[in-house]
């Protein structure tokens, strides 16, 4: 038996929002830690993996372990009846047929109920290693979104380059090229706006832009988002959530032009 | 195992795995190996650049070269795969001209240098067309690849559909024959495959004797139309009416499959989808293979694959001998289809890798390019760096080791490849999609209540003890019951009007409601007419007794938009209507004038001639405009009508 409340159905539907370019059908695996979510898109680039921490929810009860199965399309459909300020309360049995979803709007005691059918759904698991990155860059979400759309309309691939001048975004495309540098920078009133890099050693990376820009459809979720980069290693794109829940993104790089 | 070159005008690239045995396993890898080809060319494959995915792009063994339209979008398109495994193109070009830019630069193909080019670009003065090179090459039509051996040309002629595309297509056809001959004239041997839109003579089409007498056109006349003139200069053998055109004086291609069924009739290869005329092979051969002189001797058959649905043409294919004789020496195969160095004879020297695509290469667009696989990075790494966190997934869901995607309620199965995910996810989804239309229709079903259950006995009704006609006689209903029927709006309230009248005449004390109201109508009776009123139209019988099909004249003219039922069988083939075969025959009725079934077991059984017809015809005419409005939806028609509100006489 699963019961999860979330005080804004904001935080799941923007999630969904996030992914669900990236992945249509996934499983929900849920147990007494929170609702994680592990799956790659189809092309086996890009990888998502999200964890919503029991502590997002109130209350958050969870008996046993259950796979929920879920077509992202359908559920971004049902989520569309949520407002965002809404209570809202997931609900499942034990071998679940269908996803329970509940609405509730204090203002006007107003309450939708749904069902969503469940799917079986034969996904693979990656085991993720725990990685020291050699270049991790925190920046505002917004800014990591304007960079990626800006370079999207010169190239489709993007090289990021963190050495100890900052951080450079470079795109070489059929009309010309362009690039994005950003240092470091502290703002005390408004430390959303932060530019922090750490780098224990240069890294030169070579990403798609199209996986970036579904990544940055998570912005919403987040202030501030961060990049980790290192050689042979996918890049790590990460929104932190309320709590220690996240939403990253990981993307394998292009092969060298060295051949 | 010989080497085989199928051509096949897909109509959309995806369009074939609607259909048996390609809907099994929906992979262009598994179509090329039921079609045992090791180069495919595809034409109308009615795809953008931006919509190419991974399964037709990234086929395993297989490289891709694609021309797509520059501005008309899903629409034409060519596509040459060719298997790795047995051939390995040396140069790649698109359009016939070599105007286009080639890929990732601003230099035309026609302006490489030497080494890199195919050669064979027309000549300054050998094109008169008005249609300038460029546009030409707009339209994805053309893709040449070249091996050591021949240059191969797969291409989608344009059509022969108005007038207003003439210039373009005879421009085309010039450009491909100019090109060609060019390239022979150098001493390189062609191989032509395409949907060339052009019917060879008239032994490769259905019935053009008939239809050159019906339009009184001279057989002679219709082989010198412009297009058919000149392919049949360009073919050996080819009828060519007076003498040949300057420039092409030599035939130059033999046509293949003509080549190994010389007096073949009905060797079609493509049908009217809309008539329905492949049951009866009645359609034109406008698909082929085609080779140069020299080589000739190198093709050991070459066929139609008429048995092969999928789209409205069928694949056409040519095999080639794996010794052929180059200048009276053998030759392997391979050799002549790789490029030097990979084959010696039929051993394979060096394996084919990525510095053997070519810049045309689909799998060298930067969307597909130099891509990774991120569960082979994540696999690869955990290995050998982080030995107690060994992270391979089966491990993972036995032993978790507290990471957040820990716990799996059962041990989830490492699938060896991609492909094998694919199939078993599809499947799923395939389930769920059926489960969910049942649903769907059971919805409508249940939840939608139909105009008939208003009219439905609450109870059975009581009609043996309580005849018709003894009703009839018994209670005479006043005026004002009479306009409350005649007026049409109060429809699904019909019974509720009348208990009260009833109620109020009736002698017998225990008499209710239900009671009286039916003694006026019989509901039973109202059902009937309502259901014949709303059910679907029977349609008429055709001469072999089957049920008419109902089509809707789109000709236009007085009759445009009318309906009208003909026979559902295919077109036999002489291509018209036939008497006391087993093809369509000649039955024809317009809608309008076709009466369904006759209402005459209703009249029977009342035992009274319908009076009360013209009090209820104004509402008819109401529920007829309303029909016509929805024509398509469901066929009600006036003529059925029957007396639905059958209330009495006055005696």
């Amino acid at each position: 038996m699963l019961e999860a409340r979330l005080e804004q159905a904001a935080l799941l539907k923007k999630v969904v929002d996030a992914i669900k370019d990236l992945v249509q059908d996934c499983n929900f695996d849920c147990n007494d830690t929170g609702i994680a979510l592990q799956a790659m898109d189809n092309s086996h680039v890009a990888l998502v993996s999200m964890m919503l921490k029991a502590e997002a929810f109130s209350p958050f009860r969870c008996d046993r372990n259950i796979s929920l199965g879920v077509n992202l399309t359908s559920l971004t459909k049902v989520l569309r009846a949520a407002q965002n300020e809404d209570i809202l309360t997931v609900k499942a049995e034990d071998g679940p047929d269908v996803l329970n979803l509940v609405f509730e709007s204090s203002a006007n005691d107003r309450i939708s109920e749904y069902d969503l059918k469940l799917m079986d759904i034969d996904q693979e698991h990656l085991g993720i290693p725990d990685t020291e990155y050699a270049a991790t860059i925190a920046m505002p979400s917004v800014e990591f979104r304007r960079i990626v759309a800006d370079l999207t309309a010169m190239s489709e691939s993007v090289n990021i380059e963190a050495s100890k001048d900052g951080v450079k975004f470079s795109s070489n495309g059929d009309i010309g090229n362009g690039s994005v540098t950003l240092r470091s920078h502290t703002d005390l009133d408004k430390p959303e706006l932060n530019v922090d890099i750490e780098l224990t050693e240069p890294v030169s990376l070579t990403f798609s832009l199209k996986y970036l820009g579904n990544f940055c459809k998570a912005a919403a979720l987040s202030t501030q988002v961060k990049i980790c980069l290192s050689n042979e290693v996918p890049l790590l794109v990460e929104y932190t959530l309320a709590g220690s829940s996240y939403l990253r993104f990981y993307l394998a790089p292009k092969i060298g032009d060295d051949e | 195992m010989s080497f085989r070159i199928t051509t096949w005008n897909v109509n959309g690239i995806r369009n074939p795995f609607g259909y048996q045995p390609w809907r099994e396993k929906r992979s262009f890898g598994a179509m090329f190996d039921i079609l045992e080809a090791d180069i495919v060319i595809m034409q109308e494959t009615k795809i953008q650049r931006k919509d190419l995915q991974d399964d037709m792009v990234l086929v395993p063994g297989w490289d891709v070269f694609f021309s797509l339209p520059k501005h008309k979008k899903g629409y034409s398109g060519v596509a040459i795969y060719t298997r790795n495994a047995t051939c390995t193109p040396i140069r790649a070009e698109e359009g016939v001209t070599g105007v286009l830019p080639s890929p990732k630069s601003t230099i035309k193909f026609r302006d490489l240098p030497r080494e890199q080019q195919i050669g064979g670009y027309p000549r300054p003065g050998q094109l008169d067309s008005a249609v300038d090179e460029a546009t030409l090459d707009s339209e994805g039509r053309c893709v040449i690849l070249e091996f050591p051996a021949f240059v191969l040309f797969g291409v989608y002629s344009p059509a022969n559909r108005d007038e207003s595309r003439d210039e373009f297509r005879l421009g085309f056809l010039q450009a491909l024959d100019v090109r060609i001959r060019n390239l022979v004239a150098e001493g390189k041997q062609v191989v032509l495959t395409g949907d060339l839109n052009i019917i060879r003579s008239d032994i490769d089409s259905t019935n053009v004797a008939e239809m050159l007498q019906k339009e009184g056109v001279s057989t002679a006349d219709w082989m010198s139309t412009p297009a058919r003139r000149l392919f049949n200069q360009l073919i050996f053998e080819g009828t060519v009416e007076g003498s040949r055109d300057e420039g092409r004086e030599d035939p130059v291609l033999w046509d293949l499959c003509r080549c190994f069924h010389p007096e073949r009739e009905g060797m079609n290869t493509c049908w009217d989808t809309k008539r329905n005329t492949r049951p009866a092979n009645n359609g034109s051969r406008i698909d082929y293979v085609l080779c140069s002189d020299g080589i000739k001797d190198w093709f050991t058959s070459a066929n139609i694959q008429e048995g092969l649905m999928g789209s409205d043409h069928c694949p056409v294919f040519a095999t080639l001998s794996d010794k052929p004789m180059v200048k009276d020496n053998g030759h392997a195969l391979m050799e002549l289809l790789n490029p030097p160095g990979m084959f010696h004879g039929d051993q394979r020297l060096r394996d084919w890798g990525p510095k053997d695509l070519l810049h045309l290469s689909a799998r060298l667009i930067p969307e597909f390019d130099r891509r990774q696989s991120i569960r082979d990075m994540f696999t690869k790494k955990a290995s050998p760096s982080l030995s107690q966190q060994d992270s391979t997934s089966t491990d993972r869901a036995e032993t978790p080791p507290g990471s957040n995607f820990s716990t799996h309620p059962q041990p989830i199965a490492k699938r060896p490849a991609d492909t094998a995910e694919q199939a078993p996810k599809r499947t799923l989804k395939r389930s769920k999609a059926s489960s969910s239309s049942v649903d769907a229709k059971n919805k409508v079903a249940s939840g939608q209540r139909t105009l008939q259950g208003f009219f439905k006995p609450k109870a059975s009704a009581p009609q043996p003890e309580n005849p018709y006609v003894q009703a009839t006689g018994r209670i005479t209903p006043p005026p004002t019951t009479k306009t409350s029927l005649g007026t049409s709006n109060g429809l699904s309230k019909q019974p509720q009007p009348l208990p009260q009248p009833s109620e109020t005449l009736s002698e017998a004390p225990f008499s209710t409601q239900d009671d009286a109201s039916e003694r006026v109508f019989d509901p039973i009776e109202a059902k009937e007419s309502w259901s014949k009123l709303l059910s679907k139209r029977v349609a008429p019988r055709c001469e072999h007794h089957e049920p008419c099909i109902s089509l809707t004249t789109k000709k236009p003219g007085v009759n445009c938009g009318r309906s009208f039922y003909i026979c559902p069988r295919p077109l036999g083939p002489s291509g018209e209507k036939e008497k006391g075969s087993e093809w369509r025959c000649g039955t024809f009725i317009w809608s309008s004038d076709w009466n369904g079934s006759s209402s005459s077991g209703m009249k029977d059984r009342d035992g009274v001639t319908v009076q009360s017809f013209g009090a209820v015809t104004g509402m008819f005419s109401v529920v007829g405009s309303i029909e016509s409005k929805c024509q398509k939806k469901k066929q009600i028609v006036i003529s059925h009508a029957v007396p639905i509100f059958s209330h009495p006489r006055p005696p």
